[in-house]
């Protein structure tokens, strides 16, 4: 018995001392490289390395995902609280610092923006020189989808659209929200706190950026709310690339849109297009990498679509878009450009490519237009071009100079810089005035 | 053979095995020691040459660095109500603000971790500061008491606290607990409003480059500093587009002031 229990003392030790040495081994470091080259083990030697637990636990990333970059504006400032003014433009690492700086106290005061009250335009001048935040997307959209993007509650489902916003600290230290739109000028109270984007503000320093209307002579040239930034004088100049012409996003943009690319009826024209017949649609796919997509006549009356919103017709357009495009490693990135809707359920979705905070303009104007009716989609044109930057940087003419030329072609013009593509492999930026 | 006696030698040459790696182990424990001492002794002798007191034994050993994502958890939010004023229902004023009310008082939640919780009476037999520790204990908010001093403004005394996250405070998160004479009291300010749960790996420089780029700054930036008093590894909890983190950040207190340190460039915050 006392042999026995011996015998099975030893066994024990030596699964014990076995089980340690190993251990030991691992960590005194002997065997690292013979564990680099051996892929399992290493997936064991990153778990005691790191103490996470091998598969990971990853990234809690924000609810609203690919939805939240349609929040995202192409022009933004910052006034301080003794009215200085940082702006935010044609420069996507200035573009992105701001806005998540700035993103959780706009969504509060927006998401807790009381019933809509309307001001006068000289109200809201006034507001964009109170210590606060400015976003402008240079397109209307819909507020309460803005809300929803920005991972907010609201409090009142407000209908409006609107393509400039001010979150304020007002004159009686209450955060007021206001947005103007081609109707007007609003503004709302909220629960937002003042301390809050208080803090906010003290995180950016003025560049001298001011609005067109603060100066008597560029507000005569320009659009009064045209965001003035003295120190844009060069940008990078672009390569372009035809997309559609790699076979992986060929095939997924033909199965996107609902083509059998395996069975399915496809042809070549003589110009170089590849036309796909499917049962929803035709599909042509241009060497110069537009892409057209109407779908088949369709018997709408069976149809409920009614329940479709705004905000789902432009998201399930923004999904489509991103869709095609994913995999794509250019540094552009798709911005929502517009929406045009009209009484019988029909909705045009666009959206625009932007290269570090100016917008690429196509030879056909958008970079995709979605056309959807009751719901559905019924047609779509997108230019499948990707964008790199070049060591190359194009000198510009000083906003200031270009407003001044721009003035005298069109009074009170939008002025913007963007870029022109225009189908060959080089991108230059241009000041435009719209 | 017989099993016996193989056993026996199995275990004696197990242990030899055990023993000679606990010896390497050691040994290697013991050079890198001897290398991270030269080492601080060698960043001492740079910032002395730049008339810079910093002692070695202030300078950390390698720390982990590791980020964490915050998710808000709302039930907390409402848990702690329920503990601190009772049952109330939660009101969403938008904006992902929730407030609360019953007749005990009042609190609101921000997404940010903003908080504000106002008690009708609260008993401070115990004294404020003890008071406030209970409260942040039935709040379950880690904090760290270090520095915290009672201020008395007529009618009433307030002290305030640092959360804290692994035993390290985090710099932009702290709760202040106001107490009345009439017995009401308050208890605001920024908590850690979700469970941290590590995030994908991000880049950080050791310490002693960051010292070094550190150095650079004090020096190029004009800023006044004869002595480096502490370094300590911190946190910031920021809120952004992508969600909310709490990220490391190296905390100097210099006899010029106190810097925070990004602890991927090594750069002084602004």
């Amino acid at each position: 018995m006392k042999r026995k229990i011996s015998e099975l003392l030893k066994s024990l030790a030596i699964v014990a001392l076995a089980v340690n040495a190993v251990f030991l081994a691992y960590k005194s470091e002997v065997f690292n490289e013979f564990l680099a080259e051996a892929k399992l083990p290493a997936k064991l030697a990153a778990y005691f390395q790191s103490g996470k637990q091998p598969g990971g636990i990853g990234n809690t990333a924000g609810e609203n995902g690919e939805a939240g970059m349609l929040a995202k504006p192409v022009c933004m400032a910052v006034v301080s609280d003794v009215g200085a003014r940082y702006g935010a433009k044609y420069d996507a690492e200035q573009l992105t610092d701001v806005y998540e700086k700035t993103v959780n106290i706009f969504g509060e005061a927006l998401g807790s923006a009381a019933v809509p009250e309307a001001c006068g335009e000289n109200e809201w001048r006034a507001a964009l020189a109170r210590p606060g935040i400015y976003w402008d997307y240079q397109v209307e959209l819909p507020i309460a989808s803005l809300v929803k993007w920005l991972g907010m509650s609201a409090l009142n489902a407000n209908s409006d659209y609107a393509s400039r916003f001010a979150v304020v600290i007002g004159e009686s230290g209450d955060v007021i929200v206001y947005y103007a739109n081609s109707d007007g000028c609003y503004r709302c109270g909220t629960a937002a706190a003042a301390d809050s984007l208080g803090g906010v503000l003290l995180e950016f320093l003025p560049n001298g950026a001011y609005f067109a209307f603060e100066s008597e002579d560029v507000g005569k040239m320009v659009e009064p709310y045209t965001l003035v930034m003295p120190e844009v004088s060069s940008k990078y100049v672009l390569s372009a690339e035809n997309i559609i012409g790699r076979e992986d996003i060929r095939e997924r943009t033909a199965e996107l849109l609902g083509m059998n690319i395996l069975g399915g009826a496809s042809y070549l024209e003589k110009n170089g297009t590849m036309v796909f017949v499917g049962v929803s649609g035709i599909l042509r796919i241009h060497p110069d990498g537009e892409v057209n997509y109407s779908a088949t006549d369709y018997d709408y009356t069976a149809d409920n679509a009614d329940g479709v919103s705004d905000e789902q017709i432009i998201e399930r357009a923004y999904a489509l878009v991103s869709g095609l495009r994913a995999g794509c490693s250019g540094s552009e990135t798709m911005y929502f450009s517009g929406l045009e809707k009209s009484g019988d359920g029909r909705y045009v979705v666009s959206f625009s490519y932007f290269a570090d905070g100016a917008m690429i303009v196509q030879r056909s104007g958008k970079a995709a237009a979605a056309v959807y009716e009751k719901g559905r989609l019924v047609s779509l044109d997108i230019w499948m071009r990707s964008y790199f930057q070049t060591e190359e940087r194009a000198t510009l003419l000083p906003e200031l100079q270009a407003a001044a030329i721009a003035g005298g072609l069109q009074k009170n013009g939008s002025l913007k810089l963007v870029y022109y593509d225009d189908g060959g492999g080089t991108v230059q930026p241009a000041w435009t005035v719209e | 053979m017989d099993a016996a006696r193989l056993k026996n030698i199995a275990i004696i040459i197990l242990a030899a095995l055990n023993v000679c790696f606990l010896a390497l182990i050691g040994s290697n424990r013991f050079s890198v020691k001897q290398i991270e001492t030269q080492e601080k002794a060698a960043l001492a002798e740079l910032f002395a040459e730049s008339g810079i007191s910093l002692s070695p034994a202030i300078i950390p050993d390698g720390s982990a660095m590791t980020w964490y994502n915050v998710v808000r958890d709302t039930g907390a939010e409402a848990e702690i109500v329920e503990k601190l004023i009772g049952q109330a229902e939660a009101e969403n004023q938008g904006g992902n603000i929730y407030s609360y009310e019953n007749e005990n008082g009042s609190a609101l939640f921000r997404n940010n971790g903003e908080f504000e919780i106002n008690l009708n009476f609260i008993d401070d037999g115990a004294g404020a500061g003890r008071t406030a520790a209970r409260l942040l204990e039935d709040m379950k908010v880690s904090f760290i008491t270090r520095g915290a001093e009672m201020e008395e403004h007529g009618d009433s005394r307030s002290i305030s606290y640092f959360c804290s996250w692994d035993d390290s405070p985090v710099l932009n998160c702290s709760v202040r607990f106001t107490i009345y004479a009439g017995g009401s009291a308050v208890l605001s300010g920024r908590r850690i409003n979700g469970t941290p749960q590590r995030s994908g790996d991000n880049t950080a420089i050791d310490v002693n480059t960051m010292l070094v780029r550190f150095l650079d700054e004090i020096k190029s930036g004009g800023h006044v500093c004869n002595q480096l008093q502490s370094i300590e590894l911190c946190y910031n909890m920021s809120s952004a587009a992508s969600g909310t983190v709490l990220e490391p950040v190296w905390l100097i207190v210099t006899d010029g002031g106190e810097y925070q340190v990004n602890v991927s460039s090594g750069k002084i915050m602004d």
